[in-house]
């Protein structure tokens, strides 16, 4: 297994240079042996290159492998000169002499930022897991697009890009249709396979494979596999199966694949869900890849089946910087990454180990689970980063909730594998099985509504439990299901998909005469939901793509409630009693899950928006046991993007309706704590404030404004004044006299004025009195 | 006399190899309510004491309901109401009357420890408004206790008390 990989360089966004002809011109991340630096160290290195016509001062410019810290790295009081490649070490290495940053380059894929002394972003990439001792540079240098290539170092990139062996670039493609023709040696070829496989321990048994009618390879092992879908088909002609190619013949491969499994799209009357969620995976992940082919034995077609790419060493050869590490798969009966002690025994029940099987040491996995499951809190994404591949994680996670593809961690706890990436760094998580994705499988949930966060069973799934625990993860999370549903699983795309495969497969299904579904079937799941045996609702694929992506939508406008952060301002302080005494014994809704603790917990808004957040314990009502979550979330600060509704404490006018409420609250407060005395404080001033007397003669805009049938009118009068007030259309015509020549008292006073004898349009009100008057407009909408 | 002394001394061995090691059951945790006086007069206070005993896991936070008779009693706000020693008097504690309903919230603050053992949780003044006999109680479904996380403290085996003050 000692093929060196190179893997998908997903280059994102070839940055051209804003105004300044600098760019990032190669790099590599994995030097082994190629070109070391003045002591002699196999180190990262960045490649610039001025692809201008005047030289550029490269004084306080940056470098930088993260987004948020653009200036991680800053260059000294160098200049490029035109058509010059320059150097950067990637070594953290900054007390060598020579230009050597503060960080390395990541071999499993990162980013580089080249930005000015005023972080504006010149030039950047993106790149996925890169391979030893080959870099990626552009061509033409400076603009062109990246390529893998050997190293050029300092000096232009010739262009000549490194082609990578791909063993399922001939089988795989969403499109495909293949042929296997299956030539065995004995008649009852079913029944054989069948003993094989439940009586002697998924035996394979040896046959004559043609591929594609053209290659014809002997020797190769073949037996059934599956285990709900081999159990649910077993009296059916139309089995799952699997070749394996050097059973018998070591180092012999169908194009260089060791295994062919042949799924016989069990509970999928579209024959597409593997195929459309496992190119949906492999925009966000490492995932297999997917073809069809038509099986035959001999010349009896035994049916139409999806092709599912092997998760294997060949796979991991084509997806990670190496394949020779431990690959487990986890097991039919779950395996939900619980802590379960120290020894390999304790897992071998919930996991198969997949590759060095004589070595079996089990030791990194049991301490990756242990990490997971131990790690505190406040350091829990630093430390797992070192043990296991979160943002992998996170990115599954988000597919299955997408997809609502429950037969996976997410809900049954199976179907997924765990790679040790060791060159990478940490362990990553693979997805399998997906043939029950779009909603075939519930888990008993609900497959339209399943909220994305709060899942029943997270008491037992610490991966998912400590990722949508933490408000950062989480927040990553949801981030990957908005952009998956505008992007690679919108329905637009799925539609365009659903269409490009029925093209494709529609003959071949309606040929199947052992298909597990009939073609009407197929026709209609297609659009819509239809029932199989057993009165099982098999989700139409399309109809769920609109339906769940609808949801999710919805759930994306979802506030966002930290308990006791009563008015979203950020942090938990006495103005947080105010949203309590405004909204007090109002009810909505109950916050599904509410916790009191400091997570921010979403929840849709109630008729209010800022009442939601005001019930902050989450049980339906506003009331003295929000103030609970006050309490044991006191001066604690979280960053927030959605509205703050801190309330102005001396904005009087609108206190006013709710002086009763903050009177209750402030009679009814005890304590000698400080947010006792901060509070009581604050409703003292808000309670006593009184209007001082105005020292002018005003009249305010009238509020609201423009209104239906009522309007408040607020005036102030400097003195005791007799005063009236009039409306008038826009003619100058009076409409109605609210005040006629009446004392008032120096001060802050409020009429209102009833609407609803007169139409729509613009009227005026005249404050007057013996000295001077005043006019505002108004605007009546009916 | 060799002979009884080797039977003796395996006895006592095999008697003390057989005793069960004693460990202490767990003491039922209880809430418990008494009142200083529970007969007075109209215009005259008694005192309701509420006190928690047995407490194994730290309570952070308590919130209740405790329904008494307010045509007998009479109860007005905060003023009637004095934290105990249990969550000490550095906490937020929000007590309201509502038609016979005390409700009543007492939070320790972020950083404090939780608290344990046995206490008193605060007291409660009331008056003798007219006549008659009032129950005091608090039902389970109307109390939560919280730890230092703001998550609810399940204490299905507690033992809830009650009072009852008669006004003359």
């Amino acid at each position: 297994m000692g093929r060196a990989t190179i893997i998908i360089l997903t280059l994102f966004l070839f940055g051209a240079a804003s105004g300044q002809q600098l760019a990032i011109n190669e790099f590599l991340s994995q030097n082994d042996t190629t070109v070391a630096d003045q002591n002699g160290e196999y180190n990262d290195w960045i490649e610039l290159y001025n692809y201008g016509a005047t030289p550029i001062s490269l004084a306080n410019y940056h470098l930088s492998d993260k987004s948020d810290n653009l200036a991680k790295w800053t260059f000294p009081d160098i200049v490029i000169d035109s058509g010059v490649f320059l150097i950067v070490w990637a070594d953290e290495d900054t007390t060598q002499a020579g230009l050597h940053a503060n960080f390395k380059l990541s071999v499993t894929g990162e980013a580089i930022y080249l930005s000015s002394p005023q972080l504006n972003i010149i030039d950047h990439i993106v790149f996925g897991p890169q391979s030893s001792d080959i870099s990626a540079g552009r061509f033409p240098d400076g603009t062109g697009a990246f390529k893998r290539m050997y190293p050029s170092f300092g000096v232009p990139n010739d262009g000549s890009e490194i082609i990578v062996p791909d063993p399922g670039a001939e089988i795989y493609g969403d499109t495909r249709v293949h042929t296997f023709r299956l030539h065995f040696n004995i008649e009852n070829w079913a029944d054989t396979l069948k003993h094989y496989f439940e009586d002697l321990g998924k035996e394979y048994y040896p046959v004559t494979v043609t591929f594609d009618d053209t290659l014809v390879i002997g020797s190769v092992g073949v037996r059934y596999k599956g285990n709900s879908s081999y159990a649910q088909s077993r009296n059916t002609p139309k089995k799952p199966f699997k070749l394996k190619f050097d059973k018998y013949q070591t180092e012999q491969t169908l194009l260089g694949l060791h295994f062919v499994n042949l799924h016989n799209c069990i509970n999928d009357p579209s024959f597409m869900r593997e195929a459309i969620s496992y190119h949906i995976a492999r925009s966000i992940l490492p995932a297999p890849r997917t073809a069809y082919a038509n099986l035959y034995v001999d010349s009896t077609l035994i049916g139409f089946y999806v092709m599912a790419e092997q998760v294997d060493p060949t796979f991991l050869g084509g997806q990670f910087a190496t394949n020779e590490n431990n690959l487990y798969k986890a097991g039919n009966d779950g395996a939900n990454m619980e802590y379960k002690g120290s020894h390999r025994s304790d897992y071998e029940s919930d996991y198969s180990l997949k590759t060095n099987e004589n070595d079996n040491d089990w030791s990194r996995f049991i301490r990756m689970i242990y990490k997971l499951n131990h790690t505190p809190d406040n350091v829990f994404t630093d430390t797992m980063s070192l043990y296991l591949d979160l943002d992998y994680c996170i990115r599954l996670l988000a597919f299955n909730m997408v997809l609502s593809n429950f037969d996976s961690y997410t809900g049954s706890g199976r179907n997924y594998y765990l790679y040790d990436d060791q060159i990478g760094g940490n362990f990553k998580i693979i997805p399998w099985d997906l043939n029950e994705s779009f909603g075939v499988f519930t888990n008993g949930w609900d497959v339209i509504a399943q909220d994305a966060v709060n899942l029943s069973n997270l008491d037992n799934r610490p991966l998912a439990n400590r990722i949508l625990s933490n408000d950062s993860l989480q927040l990553v999370y949801l981030n990957y299901i908005s952009q998956m549903i505008s992007g690679p699983a919108s329905y637009d795309s799925v539609s365009a998909m659903v269409g490009r495969l029925r093209l494709v497969i529609e003959e071949y299904v309606q040929a199947d005469n052992n298909k597990l579904y009939d073609y009407q079937h197929f026709i209609d799941n297609i659009e819509n939901d239809v029932t199989i045996g057993m009165g099982k609702v098999i989700p139409g694929m399309k109809a769920f793509s609109q339906a769940r992506n609808a949801n999710l939508s919805l759930q994306s406008t979802y506030l966002r409630i930290y308990p006791g952060d009563t008015d979203n301002n950020g942090v938990v302080n006495a103005l947080d009693i105010l949203p309590i005494g405004i909204f007090f014994l109002i009810e909505g809704h109950a916050r599904a899950g509410a916790k009191i603790f400091w997570l921010g917990q979403r929840t849709p808004s109630w008729d209010t928006p800022a009442a939601t957040y005001a019930d902050a314990n989450g049980d339906g009502v506003i009331d003295e046991n929000d103030i609970v979550a006050i309490g044991v979330n006191w001066g604690n600060i979280h960053s927030t993007t959605a509205q703050s509704n801190e309330i102005n404490p001396v904005d009087i006018e609108y206190l006013r309706p709710y002086m009763s409420n903050l009177q209750t609250i402030y009679k009814n407060l005890s304590g000698d704590s400080e947010p006792v005395k901060q509070i009581k404080a604050l409703l003292q001033t808000i309670l006593d404030l009184k209007p001082a007397v105005p020292s002018e003669f005003v009249l305010s805009q009238n509020y609201p404004n423009p209104f239906n049938l009522e309007t408040n009118i607020n005036f102030s009068l400097d003195k005791d004044r007799r005063i009236s007030i009039a409306i008038y259309d826009i003619t100058g015509k009076l409409i109605t006299r609210l005040i006629a020549n009446q004392s008032f008292s120096s001060g802050s006073h409020n009429i209102r004025y009833d609407a609803s004898n007169i139409s729509s349009g613009i009227y005026f009100y005249r404050l007057s009195s013996e000295e001077e008057s005043i006019i505002h407009r108004m605007v009546v909408v009916k | 006399m060799k002979y009884y002394l080797g039977i003796l001394i395996v006895m006592i061995a095999v008697m003390g190899c057989g005793k069960k090691s004693t460990k202490p059951t767990p003491e039922i945790p209880k809430l418990i309510m008494t009142v200083d006086y529970s007969n007075i007069g109209v215009g005259q206070s008694s005192i309701l004491t509420i006190t928690l005993e047995n407490i194994g896991d730290p309570i952070f936070a308590i919130s209740l309901q405790l329904t008494y008779d307010h045509s007998i009693l009479s109860f007005s706000d905060s003023l009637d109401f004095e934290a105990g020693d249990f969550l000490g008097s550095n906490v937020i504690a929000f007590v309201r009357e509502e038609s016979s309903i005390i409700h009543l919230s007492i939070t320790k603050l972020q950083g404090q420890s939780g608290a344990s053992g046995s206490g008193i949780i605060c007291l409660l003044h009331f008056n003798g408004a007219v006549g008659g006999i009032s129950d005091l109680n608090i039902a389970r479904d109307n109390l939560r206790f919280y730890d230092s996380s703001g998550e609810l403290i399940d204490m299905p085996n507690l033992e809830i008390g009650s009072a009852q003050i008669q006004v003359n």
